[in-house]
């Protein structure tokens, strides 16, 4: 991971999540000035809003202060329905046709980034992400209290009659929920990419787990994929799954966020998969640590 | 000899089986299965594990078709099953909740139809020679005339049939994939497709006087669209041509209304089988049915023996029982001065393991848990749970022979008592551990604050148990609870914390008819694969515990114990007494 800075291009507006977590606001106001925004569209669920709300003040304070101006949008982890038609209008109506746009996805839900890249594609816009690493994830949990998976509106590809599926789960931290896309998707074939690196004690809460929590699953595969890397991990999608074409594919992200967008691309480039979401219901306060590091890049380039 | 590792007690859900493995593993009797053989409406309720899909499998067309063709008996059309799965992908989608409430039926509708008109013709692939050259032709008119279509000149009828719905489904995904809300698709419903189609094939001489059994798997996963739609389908009672079969687990069962507001209703439209088993004893129906199962399990690998000479007895614990039967029929001879044979056979029958559970509780050590009819019981009627301290029984004990001869043959012909007590053991403290730290990671809505709760509801149950088994009262071995003074608004917290349990299959519900009034009664049995942890006996009986619905509500909510009052509990045999 490197600091790419001097490849940021330059764009009005910036499409955001509001968290809690320090990286969100440190990284925001680094990113303010490093695509000399003059527009922000920060999103906020409702649900998590009392732990977020100190950070959206200071950020709404900070655009006041620069004249920068921020629209602030609510969405809701319970109704993905309500989430998808706030994404929509706001897409829709609240920006004026713009070259490139940045996103971004360091406290974006996977769901709401796969739906916002959807929507900006639908208009022709050019995506420019970002990503703000943390300086450490807490020991012992990240989430808990699974929801249901779901598949991500218009974006559930083309199932086949008569087909077997095919789960890929980007694995995570978080074995049980890889363990409920399983139960849930009951698959045919189970494709598991498990994160390479040393990062975050990664090989033993990562590999290890998985490993020992799937032996009992008749024909799982594993494969290795670098998920902070969009086009590497696009890369090893498409060599992994070249001989489930003919099945019907199901595949989700819960390791790094940088892989929501592989996942992403790896859609676009192939209509007929479709994309799930895994949700959960509750989330560590101390999700993450500090503000490390930051990542961008262009999609679909 | 065996030299590839097989564990013939292998629990994947059934679609993972190939065809071979159903008609191998598969057991017909004393689970109403055969009713799935019928024309009648089925409704299949249990939750995961309970054999539903096993049995759907076995009755489809292609399995009998392998199974007549082992036995070079005729194939009999006069029904044919055909297994329709709801877990797919296509079921998942969601688009529907952006549509209007008719756009959102008829697409519904149309996706649920062509999924089963699909799975219709690819069971029908397997019949050889279905039609004859002339009689092809007319079905093909007839289709093409019903779907409004033309079939592929190039390929066969039924696979250019097939060709076809795949073309209606993936327009309709595409035309929901799309933003654009002028595209039209052409939409298929039960009227225009699914009915025609089994009139057409009816007309086809060699189907003549078939019926179709359309077996639909996990409707649960149905949307409310096309739940409302097949109720409908079901409450046409049109017996003659076609049939549903239902699979649906009872947590999550779907409604029964219809499409247009009414109720099908059990007994009237339908009938229900239970899947889950509420009698585990070795004369119940699931005991004989467990011990076909392990019987044909181990067959597979070429073991002859008795599910009790696989499991043998913990020989210690054989004496003990002895010796504590001496005991209770001591005691009962004491008890019944100048009592008849059965009162004394009656209360030896009752008391024997109580007396040895609470001689054992002294020495503060877990007693041995081992032999086949444990087994049954730990099971709780599930079929899965069945299987599933076997399984890793025998993945323990190959890898120790076959450690010890240095990696050559191994023939497991037995599971000795220590590494069945072992085993058992162990499943139980993973279900304690589950329930403590991961299941608010594991079940859908399960908050952290409620996995607590959950596990305050088991670990009192325990308690309450354990103080019942240790205690001089009537009916201490009682494992079943039923819930007094319960009252809707009051007790909700209560109810989510059964749910929960319930989704986790930690707890089983059943419903029995009251000894004393006849009223249907719920029951409620707790996994017993939990006891062994705590020192309980698993082998349950008898009476069930009737418990405060409060005080309940206090054990989640504060943990506090469950009132014990030994015989003033309102507890009475009832109907488990007379065949668990």
């Amino acid at each position: 991971m490197t600091n790419q800075i001097s490849l940021i291009k330059q764009t009005d507006i910036i499409i955001t999540v509001a968290s809690w977590e320090e990286r969100f606001i440190t990284g925001m106001y680094g990113l303010i000035d490093a695509v000399t925004a003059k527009s922000i569209i920060m999103f906020f669920y409702k649900e998590y809003y009392n732990w977020s709300k100190d950070n959206i003040e200071k950020l709404k304070n900070t655009c006041k202060e620069r004249g920068i101006n921020i629209i602030s949008k609510e969405l809701s982890f319970a109704s993905s329905f309500d989430t998808w038609g706030m994404l929509v209008n706001t897409i829709q109506n609240d920006i004026q046709f713009r070259d490139y746009i940045t996103i971004d996805i360091s406290t974006m839900p996977r769901e709401a980034i796969w739906i916002i890249c959807h929507l900006l594609d639908q208009k022709g816009y050019k995506i420019q992400y970002t990503y703000h690493t943390p300086n450490a994830y807490p020991s012992d949990w990240l989430s808990r209290d699974p929801g249901k998976p779901r598949l991500v509106y218009k974006l559930a590809g083309i199932s086949k009659l008569n087909k077997p599926t095919t789960l890929v789960i980007l694995t995570g931290f978080d074995i049980e929920r890889a363990r409920q896309l399983v139960r849930y998707f009951e698959p045919d074939n189970l494709l598991l990419g498990i994160q390479t690196g040393m990062q975050y004690e990664n090989l033993h809460q990562n590999r290890e787990r998985h490993e020992a929590g799937f032996t009992r699953h008749r024909g799982v595969k594993y494969f290795d994929i670098d998920g902070y890397s969009v086009n590497n991990c696009l890369l090893t999608l498409e060599n992994e799954t070249r001989h489930f074409k003919d099945s019907n594919v199901v595949i989700s992200s819960l390791g790094p966020k940088l892989s929501a967008l592989a996942l992403y691309e790896f859609k676009v480039k192939n209509k007929d998969i479709a994309l799930s979401y895994a949700p959960s219901n509750e989330y560590n306060h101390e999700y993450s640590s500090g503000y490390k590091d930051r990542i961008i890049g262009i999609l679909h380039e | 000899m065996i030299n590839k590792y097989i564990n013939p007690f292998e629990y994947e859900p059934a679609t993972k089986l190939d065809v071979e493995q159903v008609i191998k593993y598969y057991i017909e009797d004393f689970n109403y299965s055969r009713f799935i053989f019928s024309r009648r409406n089925i409704f299949l309720v249990g939750e995961r594990g309970t054999g539903k899909t096993m049995s759907f499998l076995y009755y489809s067309l292609p399995v009998q078709y392998l199974k007549v063709a082992n036995s070079r008996e005729k194939i009999d059309l006069s029904i044919i099953s055909v297994y329709i799965p709801c877990n797919t992908p296509l079921v998942h989608r969601r688009e529907h909740e952006l549509l209007d409430n008719l756009n959102a039926s008829l697409v519904s509708e149309h996706f649920f139809v062509v999924s089963i008109m699909a799975s219709i013709v690819s069971t029908l692939l397997k019949i050889v020679k279905l039609m004859s050259q002339r009689e092809e032709i007319k079905f093909r008119a007839e289709m093409e005339y019903i779907l409004g279509i033309e079939l592929l000149k190039d390929a066969p009828t039924l696979q250019a049939l097939l060709i076809a719905l795949d073309r209606a489904n993936v327009n309709a995904q595409e035309a929901l994939n799309s933003d654009n809300k002028e595209t039209i698709y052409k939409l298929i419903s039960f009227s225009s497709g699914l009915r025609p189609l089994l009139s057409s094939l009816s007309r086809i001489p060699k189907l003549k006087n078939s019926h179709y059994s359309l077996m639909i798997d996990d409707a649960q996963l149905l949307n409310q669209y096309q739940i409302s739609a097949l109720n409908s389908w079901i409450a046409y009672r049109d017996n003659e041509l076609f049939s549903f079969k239902i699979a649906t687990t009872r947590v999550e069962a779907p409604s029964l209304l219809t499409s247009s507001g009414g109720n099908i209703l059990e007994g009237h439209d339908f009938t229900k089988i239970e899947m889950e088993q509420p009698y585990q004893n070795k004369l119940s129906s699931f005991g004989k049915l467990a011990r076909q199962i392990i019987t044909r399990r181990l067959k597979t690998i070429g073991i002859n023996n008795s599910p009790e000479e696989f499991f043998p007895i913990n020989q210690q614990f054989i004496e003990d029982i002895e010796s504590a039967e001496k005991q209770a029929k001591l005691e009962a001879q004491e008890k019944y001065k100048n009592g008849t044979t059965k009162q004394i056979d009656d209360y030896v029958y009752k008391y024997k393991r109580a007396i040895y559970f609470r001689d054992r509780s002294k020495r503060a050590n877990l007693p041995p848990y081992t032999g086949f009819e444990l087994l049954i019981h730990l099971s709780t009627g599930v079929i899965r749970n069945l299987l599933d301290p076997p399984y890793h029984m025998f993945d323990r004990m190959y890898s120790e022979m076959h450690a010890a001869n240095g990696g050559g043959t191994v023939i497991v012909d037995k599971i000795p008592p220590n590494i069945q007590d072992e085993i058992i053991k162990e499943r139980s403290k993973i279900k304690w551990e589950w329930i403590k730290n991961d299941l608010d990671n594991t079940i859908e809505g399960c908050s952290r604050e409620e996995a607590q709760r959950v596990y305050r509801l088991m670990d009192n149950l325990a308690i309450l148990f354990k103080k019942r088994l240790l205690a001089n009262i009537s009916e201490p071995r009682a494992v079943v609870f039923t819930i007094s003074g319960y009252e809707q608004v009051k007790h909700s917290e209560l109810d989510k914390i059964l749910l929960l349990s319930r989704k986790a299959q930690m707890l089983y519900v059943f419903t029995s008819s009251a000894k004393d009034s006849g009223k249907r009664e719920t029951y409620y049995m707790p996994n017993r694969i939990l006891w062994p942890q705590r020192g309980l006996d698993a082998q349950g009986q008898h009476a069930r515990v009737s418990i405060m619905a409060d005080h309940l509500l206090n054990s989640i909510k504060s943990n506090t114990e469950i009132p014990f009052k030994g015989d003033e509990q309102d507890d009475e045999p009832n109907l488990f007494d007379q065949t668990d």
